[in-house]
């Protein structure tokens, strides 16, 4: 999994690479399992792998034939809608679906067994009819009579001793060690990094020091589709189209819930609308409307269609939870860091995992004392779910911001803190990348130091991700047809990535072909396994597979075009639509010739994953500097540039690796700027559950998005690829806010930076 | 949304006829608004009577006097991209550029925008039933009020959403009402009503009268212009928006018109702004002196008086930009 891993103990095969960056090339040894290949290295002379290529099915999304979940539609198909709690707290003491029952077209109904109610939209009711339209009108007949409690849906009135409790006293969540006080569990550290040396001591030596806290709202995920699943029995078979990250989760999800054997589950997700962490749940953290799907398909004996409405998505599929960060460090007059002291509280909203230390613990490694302190805090509010990097945007926002404040109290410019305090040479590399691409020699020396209203500047701030792979339990067939056609096939979804393209590109690589000669199949659990899209693991985990499935067809194939040349299947090589004999590229036949000659129809290799083993790094560096203008008259911030420099091993496709830097740039702009979930205060309900008020970034705020990979030949797996949908917002809020006090002198200590609170800053920075 | 007949008027006269008919019918410009009500169930009609089918509704006429008659009909976009009123009467067309985004602007019209009911997002949930809805409560008093307003204020404390009504009403336009007594014209001013008189209205349009056409006199003279501050540079609700027309001669303000979008249940002409200009020069003393004036009064909520600050920066820096 990482650097620490130790090598695996079954028979292993020792190969020597050439690892890291290409400006400081590091030669390692490296223990695969047996019957892995050498991995790619900065010595790999690859043909189509690192290069940029366009989506093979973007043409199909551009013209509508690629068929999503919504648009998935069967005769006899019955229309589901829920019926979600309208109170945060408190009892259900009565579900009335009578009138529902009786409304024409209306064939079935659900109620929850569940009598809890602990935020507003929760699962109460399902109701299935022959149309959307009788469906909707059939769960408003359904009668709910609730026994009202008290509720707490704000994070710092949830903190408190008299807070009303989200759960009974013994039936609080989470692990048994750690302390647990009314609505607060903690305090905890992260999974990694951790705590090291002596904060208080470092403290004592510091020349200077900055404590200050952070704030940063829930955010929710907004996908453009909703989550939703179609559900069909045939006797005791049950296939599941499912708008997911993981068809494996709905799979063995849906087995457990429904008691039915896996085998007897079949989920396909062939286009996804996105997800970014929400669709990792078999349903979603706060409901269980694909089970209730199910149930509903198998009672009414039709196929059943439940898309969750916006409304819902907001409500109960998940969120990032909110954060109030304090951070304390410490520092030497040149810089130095001598202490860093990160506490956090953060809402789940009734699930945990509101920690945000991640990017605490892995930054500025230089320093030598660092203690982290992570609370979860109970709110009536839905159960968040991993976004994008769970934690780390916010931890980052608030842990970078108080390195620039840090910075702007010694006079210092941030960057060259943030060089003398780094571990990782990647990111050292990563600084002088994108300080040249950003012009950082533009920053204003003095903060908002531009004359006039309009006001720019610049600010930086720096991420952190890991390498996530599985090592086993994923897998890939590649198919070589007597025509000369190749597919591979996985299990694995494509998330938006441009997944489906990449593994092509793989199988391209080791077959010497175009990627437009493969053809993808993908996101089916008949397929050979692969992991849900968590971590940014999915290339990572499944690309090695996918080669070492091409390799072991092409070997197949070679058998068969040896005796062709007159040569043994080792001496060949391809490349260019030809296999050759390695060495005499003149002595050569065609790839669709060799073929041909193939006993049967149709090569096919299977491969399972081998393990990760040891890699250059098991640490993902980042960093991304902005540019902003802030009109101080209005407090309107506008992005005018962002550069987004990452390290995500070797990229298999360029194009949309770029892609991704390029959407999560955009939605951590978004996430610093605009998005804000409002619980009203009084009520508890949700004020804005649609994407008028929830506002996220609009075409026009758009701006120069400059995406940046520096290719690290990462060697933990046979494509040295490591994962980028996560790492590459990390930094985006911190950069922003960073952008927005270079540009105007207002610090912005609360998410989002809206012009209020530019105006409220503008105005503190007068009063000094 | 609940199921409804669908009717296509092709007279004014029919689409009276056609809503008379049906208690509880609703008439439809562009939808844009309408639909909003349909699906959050704010309204629930039998019958939806479209006026696009009336011939002639739509068209935009400048007058050999220099007056604008507009057919309600206009879409946002045909007024925003008129040359001619680009030149006549600029805050007309900036406000109707700056209004939602191009594909909302392209279907929905100036007199839709007028005559749309706000957007408060506690009106707009069927599940808060507020003032405005026949409640009995505004729940942005002591409740998520960042958006709501700072002038006219109670008992409902929703802010007026129309970016045009605010730059009609710098231009003195006047509303042309079609009724059970025939037509009726009713200036811009006396047009909109607070929610002291009736939470559940926005303005005197009667039940069965149709909006038939928008005047606007002869800016001869006159300068203008529109400005409004959002959060996001596009698909967004004003936090304030303002229209100001000043009419000068020789470097002195002789007549001026200062009014506040998004800040007021109706779009807020602020008088004391309009008298702190006439007779001064158009300087950053005078437009200084009427941003101070805007504000006199104001009575922000609990989250939003920022806005207070906002309209004093924007009324100096708009009447600025036309010095």
């Amino acid at each position: 999994m990482s650097q620490e891993a130790k090598p695996p103990e079954a028979p292993t095969v020792t190969f020597t690479v050439k690892a890291g960056h290409v400006s400081n090339p590091q030669t390692l040894e490296v223990h695969a399992a047996e019957g892995d290949l050498k991995p790619w290295d900065l010595d790999s002379k690859l043909r189509v792998v690192k290069g940029r290529q366009p989506r093979l099915d973007g043409k199909y999304k551009v013209t509508g034939r690629a068929k999503y979940t919504y648009d998935i539609n069967m005769p006899g198909m019955l229309w589901a809608k829920m019926v979600r709690a309208s109170v945060p707290a408190g009892q259900i003491v009565k579900i009335d679906t009578s009138k529902a029952e009786a409304l024409p077209g209306v064939k079935t109904v659900w109620t929850t067994d569940s009598r809890s109610v602990r935020f507003a939209g929760q699962d109460v009711a399902a109701v299935a009819a022959v149309s959307p339209e009788a469906a909707e009108d059939a769960a408003r007949l359904v009668e709910v009579t609730y026994d009202e409690a008290a509720y707490v849906t704000d994070l710092e009135k949830a903190m408190a001793d008299d807070a009303p409790q989200v759960y009974e006293p013994d039936k609080v969540p989470g692990p048994k060690d750690v302390p647990k006080k009314g609505n607060v569990v903690g305090p905890t550290s992260p999974r990694r990094g951790g705590n090291r040396g002596d904060v208080a001591k470092g403290f004592a030596e510091a020349a200077v020091t900055v404590e200050e806290t952070y704030s940063v709202p829930v955010h929710t995920h907004s996908p453009l589709e909703t989550h939703g699943v179609i559900a069909k029995w045939e006797g005791d078979h049950l296939t599941v189209w499912a708008s997911t990250q993981g068809v494996l989760t709905v799979r063995d999800g849906m087995a457990e819930a429904l008691g039915v054997d896996r085998k007897n589950v079949t989920v396909i997700t062939e286009h996804m609308g996105g997800g970014f962490g929400s669709k990792l749940a078999p349903s979603a953290t706060g409901t269980a409307f694909a089970v209730v799907a199910c149930k509903l398909a198998k009672q009414a004996g039709a196929p059943v269609k439940l898309m969750l409405d916006r409304r819902e998505e907001h409500l109960c599929t998940g969120n990032a939870p909110s954060a109030l960060m304090t951070v304390k460090i410490g520092a030497a007059r040149d810089g130095t860091l001598t202490a860093v002291h990160y506490r956090s509280f953060g809402s789940a909203g009734i699930a945990g995992g509101a920690g945000t230390g991640g990017p605490a613990g892995a930054l500025h490694g230089k320093c030598p004392n660092l203690k982290i302190e992570e609370h979860d805090v109970f709110t009536n509010a839905g159960p968040a779910a991993p976004l994008r990097a769970p934690g780390h945007p916010q931890g980052a926002f608030a842990l970078e911001s108080a390195v620039d404040e840090m910075a702007d109290q010694l006079g210092l410019d941030p960057l060259e803190v943030r060089r003398k305090n780094e571990a990782s040479p990647v990111r050292l590399i990563q600084y002088d990348v994108g300080a040249k691409a950003i012009g950082w020699e533009r920053r204003n020396k003095k903060a908002g130091e531009t004359a006039g209203p309009k006001k720019r500047g610049l600010g930086m701030a720096n991420g952190n991700w890991y390498v996530f792979a599985r090592g086993s339990g994923v897998g890939c067939e590649v198919r070589i047809h007597r025509d000369g056609s190749v597919e591979y096939f996985s299990g694995a979804q494509d998330i938006g990535t441009g997944f489906r393209t990449a593994m092509a590109m793989v199988v391209a690589e080791e077959l010497g072909l175009k990627t437009t000669d493969i053809k993808p199949n993908v996101g089916d659990t008949r397929w050979p396994e692969g992991p849900a899209s968590g971590g940014s693991n999915t290339t990572n985990s499944v690309a090695p597979a996918v080669r070492l499935a091409a390799h072991d067809a092409k070997m197949k194939l070679f058998a068969v075009a040896a005796p062709m040349l007159g040569v043994k299947p080792e001496q060949l090589d391809a490349a260019d639509g030809k296999i050759f004999v390695t060495g005499s590229p003149g002595k050569s036949v065609g790839f669709k010739q060799a073929a041909a000659k193939m006993t049967g129809e149709t090569i096919s290799a299977v491969a399972e994953r081998k393990k990760q083993y040891e890699t250059y790094r098991g640490d993902l560096a980042g960093c991304q500097f902005a540019e902003v203008e802030v009109d101080t008259q209005t407090g309107v911030v506008r992005v005018v540039k962002m550069v987004s420099v990452n390290d995500c091993g070797f990229p298999i496709n360029l194009l949309t690796t770029e892609s991704q830097i390029i959407g999560a740039m955009i939605q951590g702009v978004s996430w610093a700027l605009f998005e804000n979930r409002v619980l009203d205060r009084n009520v508890g309900t949700m004020v804005n559950p649609n994407l008028e008020s929830y506002k996220v970034l609009s075409a026009k705020d758009m701006f120069e998005a400059v995406p940046i990979v520096t290719e690290i030949a990462n060697a933990g797996n046979n494509t040295s690829c490591a994962g980028i949908g996560e790492p590459c917002i990390v930094p985006t809020l911190g950069a922003v806010a960073n952008a927005v006090f270079n540009a105007s002198g207002a610090r912005v200590r609360a998410l989002p930076i809206t012009p209020d609170r530019v105006l409220a800053a503008l105005a503190a920075a007068r009063r000094g | 949304m609940n199921a409804f007949e669908f009717a296509r008027a092709t007279s004014v006269a029919q689409a009276r006829e056609l809503v008379a008919q049906k208690p509880g019918a609703v008439l439809k410009a562009g939808g844009i608004d309408l639909l909003d009500h349909l699906k959050e169930r704010l309204v629930e009609p039998p019958r939806v009577v479209d006026l696009k089918s009336i011939p002639g509704l739509a068209k935009i006429t400048a007058n050999p006097d220099g007056s604008l008659s507009l057919g309600p009909m206009a879409t946002l976009s045909q007024v925003a991209s008129n040359a001619g009123i680009q030149k006549s009467h600029p805050a007309l067309a900036q406000s109707c550029r700056e209004a939602a985004s191009p594909q909302i602007r392209n279907v929905a019209t100036i007199g839709g925008n007028v005559l749309q009911r706000p957007r408060c997002w506690y009106y707009r949930l069927e599940s808060y039933k507020c003032l405005k809805k026949g409640g009995d409560v505004c729940y942005a008093v002591g409740g998520e009020n960042r958006y709501h307003v700072i002038f006219g204020g109670g008992p409902s404390y929703a802010p007026h959403p129309s970016n045009a009504a605010v730059a009609l009403l710098a231009h003195g336009a006047s509303f042309v009402l079609e009724g059970d007594k025939g037509p009726r014209t009713v200036a811009a001013g006396d047009f909109f009503t607070l929610p002291s008189k009736d939470p559940q209205r926005e303005n005197l349009l009667q039940p069965g009268e149709v909006l038939t056409e928008i005047r606007v006199p002869s800016a001869a003279g006159w300068r203008s212009s529109y400005e409004e501050i959002q959060e996001r540079a596009d698909f967004d609700w004003p936090l304030v928006s303002i229209a100001v027309a000043v009419k000068s001669e020789g470097g002195t303000v002789r007549d001026a018109r200062v009014v506040l979008g998004a800040v007021a249940p109706i779009p807020w002409r602020s008088t004391r702004a309009e008298q702190a200009l006439v007779g001064k020069s158009l300087d950053e003393a005078g437009a200084t002196a009427a941003a101070r004036a805007a504000v006199v009064g104001a009575a922000p909520m609990s989250d939003n008086s920022y806005k207070v600050g906002l309209v004093q920066n924007l009324v100096r820096r708009t009447l600025l930009s036309l010095a």
